[in-house]
């Protein structure tokens, strides 16, 4: 593995650094990988330097790069809101490795934002043709609060009950929390369920490939396997996305264990994502 | 190694600063604040290099392979990068946490004009205890796996282990410190120029996520940036 850190993008103001497999061992894809919230290029505990590590051993060129004015990047030259800048920036990114590396396809790999920024780049971008989400928007359902209290029961005993009693006098004990639109993932609104369903539905049909993984951080808003499914019925069929659930894993991959398996199964995933994708299911 | 340089507005700057970062979250921690004060300091005409020991930030190296031998070996080279581009002919090492105790340990070697060390690592077992999330075959600290010669290197830190600093120190820690003001004093015993700065605001340094507390606090910036921008006396 090479791995090179220079600025790109229009203005030259993001920073990125590339990891270039062996030439003969590179694949057609390669990955971009986000900022989590305010967190550098490096990730979490450094995950986005193991996963291009682990990438590049399988043949996968990656860049992880700062968008603007995070990390080590710069701000740029024109002021455009933020979120519209973020999408710029991955496409930035993107061309930067067209150039670079010679990859045309693209998985964008984000935690957090850096998952909100991934899908809203793939739905601006056909290059996308695969998406990696960790903890990004929560949708919960009517069983939410169900399994989320069985699961508190089961870790504290009955004194986890006293919140749901309390709710329950006031008739609002299965009414999932965080589930308006006007609730917040870090800096950015969570979008309406049925605007955020049509956006993955148009995804799935384009060919992007779509991995969320839910952590156990936020149980009272996602709290069992099947959630993000169960959200969505409405606009994906089973088998369209694949959606795992860690209720032991936190929001930043704390444990080195969290790491190495949400590594190894993105580096698996990632075999099944190809060119051959984009335009297969296309319709 | 990875490393971003900053150079001065001045054209010849008299001086220059190497900031040395903490280990492991606590070095996710500060990049933003070491980010603003490379920044700040540049635009004030002192030219600053910040960089990411082996195995640690966006550098080479599997977590398991970074040892405090290593990192000191680091902090001479990123010197010598700092001086070959910057051409000050003074420099000042700063280091925060585990960054302050690898600072006196180079110092010890091959002193620079000042070393500023900001809340240092002066008892590696307790520093373990406090960071250490898993022992056993295959330990880690908060998100970041251990090697073995790390581990046996802090805990052998202690403030008496420290070896002397020669050049002139600033320890910038907590009243209730003790360590902090036992190195001091023992340096000044052995008749380097040694001073404590009694800075009380408690910086968490290994929240896991920025949300809710401050990445860049003003007291710190209040603190280390006149500290930075003098000359080394």
């Amino acid at each position: 593995m090479t791995e090179l850190t220079n600025f790109f993008g229009p203005g030259k103001h993001l920073v990125g650094t590339l990891s270039v497999p062996a030439p003969e061992t590179q694949r057609p894809v390669g990955f971009i990988l986000l900022n989590a919230g305010v967190i550098s290029r490096i990730g979490p505990h450094r995950i986005n330097v193991k996963l291009a590590s682990a990438l590049a051993a399988r043949g996968f060129a990656s860049l992880r790069f700062d968008l603007s004015a995070q990390g080590d990047s710069l701000q740029p030259r024109a002021a455009i809101p933020f979120l519209e800048q973020a999408v710029a920036d991955v496409r930035a990114a993107m061309d930067h490795m067209q150039r670079t590396v010679g990859v045309d396809h693209f998985i964008i790999a984000g935690l957090c934002s850096g998952a909100h920024h991934a899908t809203s780049t793939a739905v601006a971008d056909e290059r996308v043709v695969g998406v990696w989400m960790y903890d990004t928007f929560h949708y919960p359902t009517a069983k939410t609060p169900v399994y989320y209290y069985t699961e508190r029961l089961r870790r504290e005993g009955l004194r986890a009950m006293v919140p749901w009693f309390s709710k329950l006098l006031r008739g609002r004990a299965l009414r999932p929390v965080a589930a308006t639109p006007e609730s917040q993932e870090y800096w950015q609104a969570t979008p309406p369920r049925a605007q955020y369903g049509a956006m993955l539905q148009r995804l799935v049909r384009r060919g992007t490939k779509i991995f969320v993984v839910h952590s156990g951080s936020f149980l009272d808003a996602y709290s069992y396997a099947g959630q993000f499914l169960d959200g969505f019925r409405d606009y994906l069929r089973p088998g369209d996305i694949r959606s795992d659930f860690f209720p032991e894993f936190d929001h930043t991959l704390t444990s080195v264990e969290a790491q190495q398996r949400v590594i190894r199964d993105i580096c698996g995933w990632a075999e099944d994502v190809g060119p051959a994708q984009a335009g297969a299911t296309r319709g | 190694m990875f490393g971003v340089y900053h150079p001065a507005d001045s054209k010849s700057p008299t001086h220059s600063v190497l900031l040395c970062h903490p280990f492991g979250q606590e070095g996710i921690r500060v990049h933003r604040l070491y980010r603003v004060f490379a920044e700040r300091l540049a635009r004030a005409g002192v030219p600053t290099l910040r960089f990411d020991y082996y195995a640690t930030g966006d550098s080479a190296g599997d977590d398991r392979e970074g040892n405090l031998h290593g990192w000191v070996d680091d902090i001479m080279t990123a010197s010598a990068e700092l001086k070959r581009r910057s051409r000050a002919p003074l420099m000042t090492w700063m280091g925060a946490r585990l960054g302050g105790t690898l600072v006196a340990l180079a110092a010890s070697r091959t002193p620079p004009d000042r070393i500023v060390m900001w809340e240092p690592v002066l008892h590696g077992p307790a520093y373990l205890d406090a960071t250490v999330t898993h022992r056993g075959e295959a330990p880690e600290a908060i998100g970041f796996a251990l090697g073995k010669e790390l581990i046996e290197e802090l805990e052998r830190v202690r403030v008496s282990e420290l070896p002397v600093v020669r050049t002139r120190s600033v320890v910038a820690a907590a009243a209730a410190d003790t360590d902090a003001a036992a190195l001091v004093s023992n340096w000044r015993a052995a008749g380097a120029d040694s001073a404590l700065v009694v800075f009380d605001y408690r910086f968490n340094w290994t929240a896991d996520e920025a949300m809710n507390t401050p990445i860049v606090p003003p007291p710190a910036l209040a603190l280390m940036l006149p500290l930075l921008e003098q000359l080394p006396a």
